[in-house]
């Protein structure tokens, strides 16, 4: 149980700016260690925004620095006259939206319930969970298609690609997490008064979840954004492919054929690229410290 | 006020709000999985629709199989290998950057986004990129000059799983960055406070309150970094052509490709995958126990 | 067919005109000038990769070459440990073993970003190259030395009808549709693909003589090998890859042992 000390509540907000307290002097090494940390984490992708820009593929070291005369989006005009970067990204967006609708809805509330209720089963849904998490793919993925074409009669629709996505596993560890690590007392005292769970739910647990929607939110996107193997299986028309399939049927087939094939390749990658990042930047935005205490302090 | 929770008393709301959840797992993975099953314990082929062949029941003859050959025996050692220097080595840089991305530093936004995006990037292009990098002429050889090992990095017995591990903890640390960043905002500030109020250092106050602070975090970062290790197929198959030198960047699930899909054997496949995922388990249960035993 | 770029011989000194590449000492000599001279970072770049098929590409149109023909297994017998078999090895491990082939995963194609000076290819490869490199043709080296006749590797695209088919008929009379030398006529013109006929260079006439450069490939295409009908096939050629990847690539193993490794393990599967 923390102590909580009004005055030093005061003094850690003035502090604040500084991690560990108001202390003097500013840790240049920090930021010089975290950029180069940055540099050797975004160099792999800058090599990727300049190959992508150069005319002609330049793989030696040289190539590394763009040369002003050699910049040009050929390559963004390539690739799009093959795979309608357009459609493919819908069809990203149609796929993801529908795992994301799925795992935040249906996530949360079995998040929920497996971190603050009892109930028959609620072991064997955990476990479950955990099992499900630990088998890869590939040992699922022909009896999965078997199941989801042949017998659901799913193929060529979004339904049937969302289907093995539709509720991260995951993300409803991380929702459990969250509902675990809130302190007991919130909802003691709303047993207490005399809410029913569902009210609980609603007006003690839903309020908070915001930081935990945005960490699943994120965690979540990336699966179903760059997964291949199972959209490629369940969609046999060009025009439903998401933009992570369109990509790898590119880079196998037609890309042989541009001027710049790696260039072409590196376009579609930044394509692809581009909106996980926009959206983590948008996000990442609301992880600083909230006040969680201050609900017993009401 | 005591908060002794009425640890007896049942919600079955709770089976309503499981409820969709539940019914998701059982309509799609049930099957798959109890036919995965099935299958390792018969002589399975797959056929079109309508064609009759007959499935004996064999026994474990698929798992004797499995288990007596080299190259699965070895791929199983180089998934050993890569967890052993990927986990301790992602646990441990997502935390320290993780709090240190927490501050308030100028760029942090910048420094934060640079982390996450090996993460979002497809590996498909990336590779390209890598294989820049670490081939027998690349960048890196050419700072190392003399002291670079020798055949290069990826075509090396030694290096191959090595260097994968190293690949995979890059792309994958955004992931885990991320999760830790979540799990410090839940840390109160107020412990940090006391900590530099009792004169500890910043060094002493990580250990005292960060590391205990995210200790749930700390466990689902260890989990999934080995789930993701033990299931790694698109980096051996992109980086090392498949097997690697003398087969030690193959990875179990890369066999299991080859076996299943390629040359149509998934009762073989099917062996592997119930092997690895029983592996998985005893690792990650072993890393539990571990775990509660420090608490 | 073996692509030569014309330029980078040109650059290394040697006749783009009549490349010395017609017996295996002539091959090694030339690879070997191509690469100490600066011209090209290899001499040939096959891919590397351990996947099953990949040996269509290196060893397989040299072996047919040298043995005469003959398939991987021939009466449930593997035929590779022989001389012929041992010959091709051979002179690949030198390729690995002195740098002019590349032993990693190369992202593009070699031949067409002038990392490589040669590249075993098919009659794609005219369309292919057509505005990025300035190309030769010629047959693959054996030992004794290349003939104009000599067999290579098809990689024919082949069809057929499953028993499980519900409608025989009806796929047999597509077939043979398909197979008619109207269509054939029109794969030809659309693709520059070969269609497995005989006597194709007289049933096209007219294309060939709009399109000389395919000419080599008609001719070739009388004199083809195709991978052996065997069941558990592609088993076959990944214990032939992996053997293959080891010994030669690697220098992990000595050829010879590692391909009589390969032909009794392989014997067993074709059994």
């Amino acid at each position: 149980m923390t102590r909580t000390m009004p005055g030093a509540a005061v003094v850690a907000d003035a502090a604040a700016p500084q991690a560990g307290g108001g202390r003097r002097r500013r840790p240049w090494w920090r930021i010089i260690g975290l950029s180069l940390g940055a540099i050797a984490f975004l160099f792999p992708f800058y090599y990727m925004i300049v190959g992508s820009l150069q005319r002609k593929s330049d793989t030696s070291l040289t190539g590394v620095l763009p040369m002003p005369g050699d910049l040009s989006l050929d390559n963004y005009r390539e690739i799009n006259a093959a795979i309608h970067l357009g459609q493919s990204l819908l069809n990203s967006i149609i796929f993801t939206a529908g795992v994301l609708l799925g795992t935040l809805l249906f996530g949360v509330l079995a998040g929920y319930a497996l971190a603050r209720l009892r109930y028959p089963g609620r072991g064997t849904l955990f476990a479950a969970m955990l099992l499900l998490q630990v088998i890869p793919f590939q040992l699922l993925v022909i009896p999965l298609y078997v199941q989801i074409v042949r017998s659901y009669g799913l193929a060529d629709s979004y339904l049937g690609m969302i289907l093995p996505f539709a509720i991260n596993s995951v993300a409803v560890f991380v929702f459990r997490q969250f509902f675990l690590q809130l302190p007991n007392e919130l909802f003691e005292a709303a047993r207490i008064d005399g809410a029913s769970e569902l009210r609980i739910l609603r007006s003690v647990a839903l309020p908070l979840v915001r930081p935990a929607l945005l960490t699943a939110s994120l965690l979540t996107f990336i699966g179903p954004w760059n997964e291949f193997l199972w959209p490629f299986l369940v969609t046999k028309q060009a025009g439903k492919q998401p933009l992570a399939v369109a990509l790898a049927n590119y880079i196998s087939t037609v890309a042989a054929a541009a001027t710049n094939p790696y260039g072409a390749i590196l376009a579609g990658a930044c394509v692809l690229a581009g909106p996980a990042v926009l959206l983590f930047i948008a996000f990442q935005r609301y992880f600083v410290s909230s006040e969680l205490g201050s609900g017993v302090k009401g | 006020m005591t908060t002794r929770g009425r640890g007896r008393q049942q919600q079955p709301v709770g089976l309503l709000l499981s409820a969709p959840y539940a019914v998701f797992i059982v309509a799609v993975f049930a099957y798959p999985l109890g036919l995965a099953v099935w299958m390792s314990f018969h002589k399975y082929i797959f056929t079109a629709p309508g064609v009759d062949v007959p499935r004996p029941f064999v026994g474990i003859d698929n798992y004797t199989a499995v288990l007596g050959d080299p190259a699965v025996r070895r791929s199983f050692l180089n998934i050993l290998v890569f967890l052993v220097i990927n986990v301790p080595l992602t646990v441990a840089l997502a935390l320290l950057l993780a709090t240190a991305l927490n501050a308030a530093i100028p760029f942090r936004t910048f420094l934060r986004v640079s982390f996450y995006v090996p993460y979002v990037t497809a590996s498909v292009a990336v590779v390209g990129v890598w294989l820049f990098l670490f081939s027998s002429d690349g960048l890196v050889n050419q700072v190392l000059g003399g002291v670079a090992p020798d055949p290069s990095w990826l075509i090396n017995e030694h290096w191959a799983m090595p260097s994968i591990a190293f690949y995979v903890t890059w792309k994958q640390l955004g992931v885990f960055i991320l999760l830790y960043l979540a799990a410090l905002q839940n840390v109160p500030k107020e412990l940090y406070e006391s900590a530099a109020v009792d004169g500890a250092s910043r060094w002493r106050s990580f250990r005292a309150v960060t590391v205990p602070g995210v200790r749930t975090a700390t466990t689902l970062v260890t989990l999934l970094a080995i789930i993701t290790g033990a299931n790694l197929f698109t980096e051996p198959y992109l980086l090392t052509n498949g097997g690697g030198p003398s087969g030690r960047s193959a990875s179990p699930v890369l066999l299991m490709y080859q076996r299943g899909i390629e040359q149509g054997h998934p009762d073989i496949a099917a062996a592997i995958g119930v092997l690895l995922v029983l592996g998985v388990l005893i690792i990650a249960g072993g890393q539990q126990l571990l775990e509660r035993r420090q608490r | 067919m073996l692509f030569y770029n014309k330029k980078i011989f040109a650059k290394a000194g040697i006749s783009s005109s009549a490349p010395p590449l017609a017996t295996y000492a002539e091959f090694l000599a030339t690879a070997q000038k191509l690469v100490s001279s600066g011209a090209a970072k290899y001499a040939i770049f096959p891919s590397p990769s351990s996947q099953f098929f990949q040996s269509w590409f290196d060893f397989y149109p040299m072996f047919a070459a040298e043995s005469g023909g003959q398939q991987l297994v021939v009466d449930q017998k593997a035929t590779f440990d022989s001389d012929a078999g041992k010959a091709v090895a051979a002179l690949w491990q030198q390729l690995y073993a002195q740098n002019l082939a590349g032993k990693e995963a190369y992202n593009g194609d070699a031949f067409a970003d002038g990392t490589a000076a040669m590249a075993s290819v098919g009659p794609w490869a005219v369309a292919e190259y057509q505005d990025k490199v300035d190309w030769g043709v010629v047959s693959l080296p054996t030992q004794a030395g290349s003939a104009e006749d000599q067999p290579t590797f098809s990689d024919a695209k082949n069809v057929a009808v499953y028993t499980a088919c519900t409608n025989r008929g009806t796929a047999w009379d597509f077939l043979k549709f398909s197979t008619s030398k109207e269509q054939d006529g029109k794969l030809l013109e659309m693709t520059g693909q070969m269609p497995l006929r005989q006597n194709l260079a007289q049933e096209y006439a007219a294309y060939f003589t709009a399109n000389p450069k395919y000419q080599t490939f008609a001719a070739k295409s009388a004199h083809v090998v195709e991978v052996p009908n065997v069941p558990a096939s592609v088993e076959v050629w990944q214990a032939f890859r992996d053997a293959w990847t080891n010994s030669v690539i690697f220098g992990k193993q000595d050829p010879n042992q590692a391909l009589s490794e390969a032909a009794t393990k392989i014997n067993d599967l074709v059994k």
